[in-house]
């Protein structure tokens, strides 16, 4: 700290000079942050507007990144549209993606929770498996697990999407490095007072690591309500589709479909995410910054 | 590694434990193994087993139909004198490293801009904004992003043009469809790691930020001295993620560029993919999987024994 | 979850009352005649009409829209009362992405007994032994054999045979022509096209139709796929040339006239600007709003043309250059897999489902050309089409089958990943059809063995 009180005195003798780099800095900054959301943002904004053009005018330039025309036309086709029941796909998605969600916070706290805080043999020969199955790619297994599903009969059924998912070694390692923050006090605390190891688990230990659990329920949801590929695999009846597969039946046949109707498609398949996110953006980010390290 | 692995436990905690019982030890020992069971079993059914049968794939000849085939070690002699394996390896390198290096420091970045005073509103809706783009399906935003891509009357183009910038071959040039693809990774992906990175800056207890700030810090200071070091288990974390999840990323390429022109934009996974459920290779399929798997094991342990030196655990 | 399949009917009723409605609007009079059909089903759903002997499952699988056979199911449980019929499809861009996914299935120990595919994956399926020949089931069943005989031509049936068995009964097919806005012809002065145009008189059209600056209203004259056997052979069928030889056995890109048909093509990308990149370009989407004048595709493309109420275009035969073909053709069909659990049902369905109704169906959401000849006589073939849609069924007499050879799911992504360094202008015609050949004679060598 040395440093840091010379460097006070040599700060403090040029105050307008700094005050007028900390200015370009704050602008520097802002400008950043505001190019960065406009990227990010812009692409959706786009497939907004065109989702409500005349399908005609898709690929009109110059290009509009607001709303000019109101067509809810295409909504309308795809909602009323005879191969595709939003209603039932959303359902689908749903139950396939709160069941997954569920599961791995408690199957991956568990796990966590022992890996960081519990010692017991084999505990760091078991984790490494855990950390290599993590980084094993899933062509690998594909097949395998295909096999597998199949000897188990759950072919075609929601189950194949819902057992191979139900923990993550991603979700372990997430909330072992939590765990791994909190103070090693409050485990031996809690020990002397007798709590049993599941009792500190969830009463000491789990509400402390809400960050994490917060941030691994939205990716697993997220996973599970995007994933594309498993659905493709596993699921031939109609009435099993989850809503990625709807998209890319509005592709139509031979890729033959509208445009601005798969648009509008994509456009409903991430609606309900996005209202899930505008309440749970601030639950997460503030249940962030209640964590349990401050105490 | 095993060293390296418990590295995360402080050594108070380590002396303390050393003077146990023998009875507390097995209790614990008990408890350990019932709570990593059910993850433990989901995991041994659907990702151990498969990898072992993966294994004997190895040396099997096998287009899932007819029955396989001992071929001894003919997939992976086929490897050394696989041309295009060499090609798409170096644009999984470019890939992997290109877009772990900018969805980092990026994310970083703005969990650190955003991570500031500001009006609720707008923190509110420059996150939205960032984040929104994780929220959707990664191949059918790559459809959305192959409409502003094209080269001729693409969007992009189009607003390039109104600069003076001449018409980019996004998809179509060699040199840019590879770009193309780490642009459209980083652009997805960025909310992530900026939510990751947020979640650890949150976390980082403003008790030290006072104290610092008591000593004189400045702002530079207060990020070089406080921030830095006490972020960097996310970092670790997040970067361990995402070299990873680089390392098997399929969709991106698979729809933005199909993995053209030429080869110039395929990756490792989407190779591996076509061998196997195109060509119906199994074998090699799994071979080639074999060396994807063995690189990114070195990766992560290369993580794990240089972590000793850049991460700080409290 | 069989719970949830049961609580999933009166979804489907919906979707049925849907699709009644929808076809109510799209068509005329035999739209409507679809709406009586559909109401015995509606009643046999709540009040089982007590069959007396157990229903046989059947489960077929097509690569086209589901909706295509709505009509068709609602049929089933009054034409083939004992029959629980089932229709799974695939939902994926091109044949040999639908090929894998059926041997991927199978493998699966997924029940599929009725099996559509395409003469593009029909010696895949065939050397896999997952489709049984049809042949001992027309020999015992004298209408249908009688029906394929008469019914379809020769083309078209024969091209779904395979060592001299008929794998598949034919349910449609496709040749690739030239679509062109008549809007736009009228507009600049150009004439529409004639039957014998050559592939001078279209640069002669390209050039007056063209309008391209990098402005926001430029003018595409016109695009092609730039992959795929199917889009390619349009071309190179009408300068007498291939990619492979004519028995399918070898790497025919040697053929100076395979670099003269690519040069060609090049050049409208590179040299005149009339072609956009193919990468990302959407032609439907840019024909319907202008932006295009012409484009090479298979009557499948008119679906999307009849469901955004877009009709100012026309349709003519490919411009030539040299030998005796016009254009390429390939043909889908209906097909018993090995794993079937009861073959007879299955042939019932396999008849059922090539039959006229179900082509009509087909007709009228804008699909393929259909195999049944009687049913392209039709007025409702007429009316659901371009003007000059007699040129499909003309085109058969000088079109050539694309080439299938067993290994065609892997050979057409090697053509693809080569034509594409042609048309960034990365490689000239030479270099890129040099390196083909080696990668093409090496697949071609494999599969002799």
């Amino acid at each position: 700290m040395a440093t840091v009180s010379e460097r006070r005195i040599t700060t403090q003798r040029s105050r307008p000079g700094r005050a007028l780099a900390g200015f370009a800095g704050e602008a520097v900054i802002w400008a950043f942050l505001i190019i960065m959301a406009l990227i990010e943002f812009a692409p959706i904004s786009w497939m907004f507007s065109t989702s409500l053009r005349d399908p005609s005018r898709s690929f009109d330039l110059p290009p509009d990144f607001w709303p000019t025309a109101f067509n809810i036309g295409n909504y309308w086709t795809v909602i009323t549209s005879p191969d595709i029941d939003f209603l039932l796909f959303f359902w689908n998605s749903l139950k396939i993606a709160l069941i997954v969600t569920v599961a791995q916070l408690i199957t991956c706290s568990m796990a966590a929770f022992a890996f960081a805080r519990l010692r017991f043999r084999g505990r760091d020969a078991f984790f490494f498996v855990f950390l290599a199955s993590m980084m094993v790619p899933w062509t690998v297994i594909m097949v395998p697990t295909f096999i597998v599903i199949r000897n188990l009969g759950l072919s075609n059924t929601h189950w194949a999407l819902i057992l191979p998912a139900l923990t993550s070694a991603f979700g372990v390692f997430l909330l072992r490095q939590q765990f791994l923050t909190l103070p090693a006090e409050l485990m031996d605390a809690a020990k002397i007072d007798g709590a049993s190891y599941f009792r500190i688990y969830w009463q000491v230990m789990l509400p402390l690591v809400g960050p994490g659990l917060s941030a691994l329920g939205i990716f697993t949801f997220l996973g599970s309500w995007n994933n594309f590929l498993g659905p493709l695999l596993y699921l031939r009846d109609w009435d099993k589709f989850t809503f990625p597969i709807a998209i890319i039946q509005l592709e139509g046949y031979m890729g033959m479909g509208n445009r601005a109707h798969v648009l509008a498609g994509i456009m409903i398949s991430i609606f309900p995410v996005l209202l899930f996110f505008l309440f749970a953006q601030r639950f997460v980010i503030q249940g962030i910054a209640m964590t349990g390290l401050k105490g | 590694m095993q060293t390296s692995v418990s590295s995360g436990m402080t050594q108070t905690q380590s002396t303390k434990r050393r003077g146990r019982s023998a009875g507390l030890q097995s209790r614990e020992a008990l408890a350990g193994y019932a709570f990593i069971l059910p993850a433990l079993l989901t995991l041994t059914i659907f990702l151990i087993l498969p990898i072992l049968a993966s294994a004997v794939l190895i040396f099997m000849e096998y287009d899932i139909l007819s029955p396989a085939k001992w071929v001894g070690l003919a997939n992976l002699k086929r490897l050394v004198s696989d041309n295009r394996m060499l090609l798409i390896y170096r644009n999984t390198l470019v890939f992997v490293v290109g877009a772990t290096f900018l969805n980092n420091i990026g994310g970083l970045m703005l969990a650190m801009g955003v991570n500031r005073a500001m009006p609720g509103v707008l923190r509110y809706l420059l996150r939205t904004a960032i984040f929104f783009p994780v929220l959707t399906t990664t191949a059918s935003l790559a459809l959305v992003w192959q409409f502003l891509l094209t080269q001729d009357r693409g969007v992009i183009n189009y607003l390039l043009s109104q600069i003076g910038v001449d018409p980019v071959p996004w998809l179509s040039s060699s040199t840019w469809a590879l770009r193309s693809v780490i642009l459209y990774d980083v652009w997805k992906s960025l909310g992530f790691l900026m939510v990751l990175y947020l979640a650890g800056l949150q976390g980082i207890p403003e008790s030290l930020y006072e104290a610092a700030r008591i000593d004189g810090a400045n702002r530079w200071q207060l990020t070089r001295y406080v921030t830095l070091p006490l972020i960097t288990p996310t970092a670790f974390f997040a970067i361990v993620i995402s070299l990873i999840g680089a390392g098997q990323v399929f969709d991106n390429a698979f729809v933005l560029t199909g993995g053209g022109p030429g080869d110039a934009s395929r990756l490792i996974v989407l190779y591996i993919y076509e061998v196997g459920f195109k060509r119906f290779e199994m074998g090699y399929a799994a071979a080639l999987s074999l060396t994807l798997f063995a690189i990114l094991i070195a990766l992560t342990m290369l993580q794990f024994v240089m972590a000793r030196r850049w991460v700080h655990y409290e | 979850m069989s719970a949830e399949l049961h609580s999933d009917r009166g979804r489907l009723l919906s979707r049925r009352d849907m699709l009644r409605l929808s076809a109510l609007t799209m068509a005329g009079a035999v739209a409507a005649a679809c709406a009586p059909a559909a109401a015995p089903a509606t009643s046999g759903e709540g009040g089982e009409a007590a069959p007396s002997q157990e229903k046989v499952s059947i489960v077929a699988t097509t690569s086209m829209p589901i909706n295509t056979w709505d009509n068709a199911l609602e049929r089933a449980t009054e034409q083939l009362p004992n029959i629980d019929l089932k229709v799974t499809a695939t939902p994926v861009p091109n044949w040999s992405a639908y090929s894998d996914s059926i041997v991927t299935q199978i493998a699966g120990g997924e029940q599929l007994d009725v099996i559509m595919i395409a003469i593009e994956g029909l010696r895949l399926l065939t050397n896999k032994n997952i489709l049984v020949p049809l042949d001992p089931f027309l020999e015992a069943d004298p209408e249908a054999q009688q029906l394929l005989m008469d019914d379809v031509h020769v083309t078209l049936r024969e091209m779904l045979q395979v060592d001299g068995k008929q794998m598949e009964y034919p349910f449609s097919w496709n040749n690739m022509i030239l679509y062109y806005n008549t809007a736009i012809f009228e507009e600049e002065g150009v004439d529409p096209p004639a039957e014998d145009w050559t592939w001078d008189d279209f640069l002669a059209v390209c050039e007056k139709v063209s309008r391209v600056s990098g402005a926001a209203d430029d003018r595409y004259a016109y695009s092609f796929w730039g992959a795929n056997l199917f889009g390619m052979h349009a071309w190179f069928f009408n300068n007498d040339t291939s990619l492979l030889t004519d028995d399918w056995v070898d790497s025919n890109v040697l053929d100076p006239k395979f670099s003269e048909t690519l040069q060609f093509l090049a050049d409208l990308i590179l040299v005149h600007k009339f072609s956009p990149n193919p990468a990302g370009w959407d032609e439907t989407a840019q024909l319907h709003a202008g932006n295009l004048v012409m484009r090479t595709c298979g009557r499948w493309c008119f679906g999307a043309s009849l469901a955004e109420g877009f009709e100012t275009y026309d349709i003519q035969y490919q411009p030539y250059q040299s030998g005796p073909y016009r254009t390429d053709v390939g043909t889908d069909g209906w097909g018993i897999s090995s794993s079937a659990a009861d073959d007879q049902a299955a042939w019932e369905v396999v008849k059922f489902l090539s039959n006229q109704d179900a082509a009509i169906d087909m007709v009228q959401l804008g699909g393929n050309v259909p195999a049944l000849r009687s049913v392209s006589e039709m007025p409702v073939f007429a009316e659901y089409g371009p003007a000059n849609t007699a040129l499909f069924y003309k085109s058969l007499d000088y079109a050539k089958t694309v080439p299938s050879p067993t290994n065609f799911n892997i050979i057409e992504p090697v053509m693809n990943r080569h034509l594409e360094t042609i048309w960034n202008g990365e490689k000239t015609v030479d270099e890129a059809v040099q390196a083909m050949h080696v990668e093409l004679q090496a697949e071609m060598d494999k599969i002799k063995a």
